[in-house]
């Protein structure tokens, strides 16, 4: 007989937030990115854009999953944003996530670093007390 | 220790369940493959790409079968047979996909273009290591995602 299954997990919705590093927007994301839970991404990312902020670094350490749906988020504003002289860096991609990157040649058209100071650094903001 | 603490077993019955056909269920179609996934000693890499494929396939039958239709009922059927481990995607959408129709794009083109979607089959053709659709007289849809297990 046919049932709901909830399964034994948590529900990981994605929890977006945002903070300012120099003249570098960075993006602090925590939950999986589907088609359902991407909205709160698309938002933002609408927000800075409209807002005239083009540097944006996305933390993507605490996600463990990302669906074609969030790659076409990223799709939809990395056109403006490169046009705008600004770039979109990915920090800390999970080996799983990166390897979803890659297999649709993302990782040709966005820049990755391993750490959010690292992901700052691409657009040439001195980070911490090492200056460059 | 018995054989059976020792590893998986090699087969499952298949294991089924029905979820609406809306996108706030695909977390839980992913942890439904994930329970089953771990329960017959799968990799977390392979459970990872069984969710990615199963996520991007329900995600197509609700956006494309079922119109956005969130009333609407997917059947997933998940079973290991052997070296196969096989999750079953079943609608009775109105749209029959034509996978024909659908070949696999050029990346560097596509990326050229910042074209937005469309990604979903490619990304299931190349996690899985065969991908079938049907449909048959009655109006019912499947596609089977199919992934060969490493011993």
């Amino acid at each position: 007989m046919a049932c709901t299954y909830l399964g034994n997990n948590e529900r990981m919705a994605l929890t977006v937030t945002s903070r300012t590093m120099g003249s570098v927007q960075v993006i602090d994301l925590s939950g999986e990115i589907d088609a359902q839970s991407l909205p709160p991404l698309e938002t933002k990312l609408q927000e800075l854009t409209e807002g005239g902020f083009y540097r944006i670094v996305l933390d993507f350490g605490e996600v463990p999953f990302i669906a074609s749906a969030g790659l076409g988020v990223l799709m939809s504003v990395i056109g403006t944003i490169q046009d705008n002289g600004g770039d979109l860096v990915i920090a800390r991609s999970q080996a799983d996530v990166y390897r979803t990157f890659d297999l649709l040649d993302f990782t040709t058209l966005f820049k990755f670093a391993d750490s959010v100071d690292a992901a700052v650094a691409v657009f040439g903001e001195a980070v911490g007390v090492q200056d460059r | 220790m018995s054989d059976s603490d020792k590893g998986p077993a090699p087969s499952l019955k298949p294991v089924t369940v029905s979820l609406p056909s809306d996108v706030n269920y695909l977390d839980v179609a992913r942890n439904f493959v994930s329970d089953i996934g771990q329960k017959v000693g799968l990799s977390s890499s392979e459970i990872h790409d069984l969710q990615l494929a199963v996520t991007e396939a329900v995600t197509n039958v609700i956006e494309h079968a079922y119109s956005g239709d969130t009333e609407q009922r997917i059947d997933l059927a998940i079973e290991r047979d052997g070296e196969c481990f096989v999750v079953a995607i079943t609608d009775t959408g109105q749209n029959r996909f034509d996978p024909t129709a659908h070949p696999d794009p050029d990346l560097k083109e596509y990326l050229s273009q910042c074209r937005v979607g469309g990604l979903g089959l490619y990304l299931m053709r190349k996690l899985m290591d065969e991908v079938n659709f049907t449909s048959d007289e009655r109006g019912v849809n499947q596609v089977k995602l199919v992934k060969h297990i490493k011993q």
